[in-house]
């Protein structure tokens, strides 16, 4: 999922790179009018544990591994806005330290992991009833967002053939999906019981 | 792309069984292992190589190993451009450097994991510091005025 450089074309660089650098600055504007700055080092503190959970990643058995994004809990816990910018953030440090991603398709990386993992991801959320299954469905649909955005722009580069490769994607990203979803939805369990000041939408 | 590398296999080797063909071992080929973080190995992933400065016709195509390994024999020095792919979106872009003589290639050196998981640590911390400090310093100067 985390696509190096060289594999995308430069129409689909550009185009991708712009759509995350607007919402952004979108989310960056909306969240500094109304942010406290006891806030912040929250975010930040969330910001490495993403950074930490991408960095492990297990085996599935079928040649390749995976791993959590943890997308989905920032955005439940602190809405999309502040979850995109927090998955920004780890993203880019993950692309300048263990080339998850290049610097130039960050762009790209940002618009199929941070933009459908936060503000696609709580759209669902938001929108089905029923906030335990909501979550599990969350999860399992942006997976498969996920790996539709991350076909498309491969397929557009010219890097994979775009059917078969939406095949595999949806099939693994989905499960991965679904996999957080579940997990997101056990951590929510525990911080509902432990810290339930934490959680403002989800109860 | 696995398909056509196989029929190129099959291709070249259906030429070994029809004549007779001499061999000569090589050595000093070029090799990479590429694996996950977790450090498994990116087994079975197609490989592209292209010459210094070419970027649409590959030299050659293949695909790595089930120890995630490949090797190519480059025909002229200057700097290689290996792509690896396992089809689900991740790999990489290499770059082999094949000096005059042949013999060296260079590869990027680094800091051990626990260095980079650090360092990572350190900029996402830097960047929500300075954050914190710029809209606490914002708001009071907003509150004074």
């Amino acid at each position: 999922m985390h696509i190096p450089d060289g594999f995308l074309s430069t129409p689909v660089t550009l185009a991708t790179s712009g759509i995350s650098a607007a919402t952004l600055t979108y989310s960056f504007n909306k969240i500094n009018q109304s942010i406290k700055p006891e806030q912040i080092p929250l975010m930040g503190l969330l910001a490495s544990f993403v950074f930490m959970i991408q960095l492990f990643s297990f085996p599935i058995g079928v040649g390749t591994s995976i791993h959590l994004t943890g997308a989905l809990l920032i955005s439940i816990l602190l809405g999309p806005v502040s979850g995109f910018i927090i998955m920004t953030v780890s993203l880019l440090a993950l692309a300048l330290l263990f080339q998850h991603g290049g610097l130039f398709s960050l762009g790209a990386n940002v618009l199929n992991m941070a933009f459908v993992g936060c503000f696609v991801a709580y759209g669902i959320y938001r929108l089905i009833p029923g906030k335990r299954l909501a979550l599990v469905l969350a999860g399992l649909l942006s997976g498969v967002a996920s790996a539709i955005f991350c076909a498309t722009e491969l397929a557009l580069s010219g890097m994979l053939d775009l059917s078969s490769a939406l095949k595999t994607m949806i099939l693994i990203y989905g499960s991965t999906g679904l996999i957080e979803g579940i997990i997101t939805l056990l951590i929510l369990d525990f911080l509902l019981k432990v810290k339930p000041d934490l959680l403002r939408v989800y109860s | 792309m696995r398909a056509i590398s196989l029929l190129g296999l099959l291709v070249l080797t259906s030429g070994l069984l029809g004549h007779g063909v001499s061999h000569i071992l090589l050595r000093d080929a070029y090799g990479i292992q590429v694996s996950y973080e977790d450090g498994n190995p990116l087994a079975f992933a197609d490989v592209e190589i292209f010459r210094p400065l070419e970027t649409e016709m590959e030299f050659q195509t293949g695909m790595t190993d089930e120890n995630g390994r490949f090797m190519f024999k480059p025909d002229t020095s200057g700097s290689w451009t290996m792509k690896v792919s396992d089809g689900l979106g991740h790999g990489k872009v290499i770059e082999v450097i094949v000096d005059e003589v042949n013999t060296t290639a260079s590869c990027e050196g680094s800091l051990s994991r626990l260095q980079k998981i650090i360092s990572g640590l350190g900029y996402i911390l830097f960047i929500f510091s300075g954050w914190y400090l710029i809209t606490r310093w914002r708001q009071e100067k907003h509150a004074h005025s």
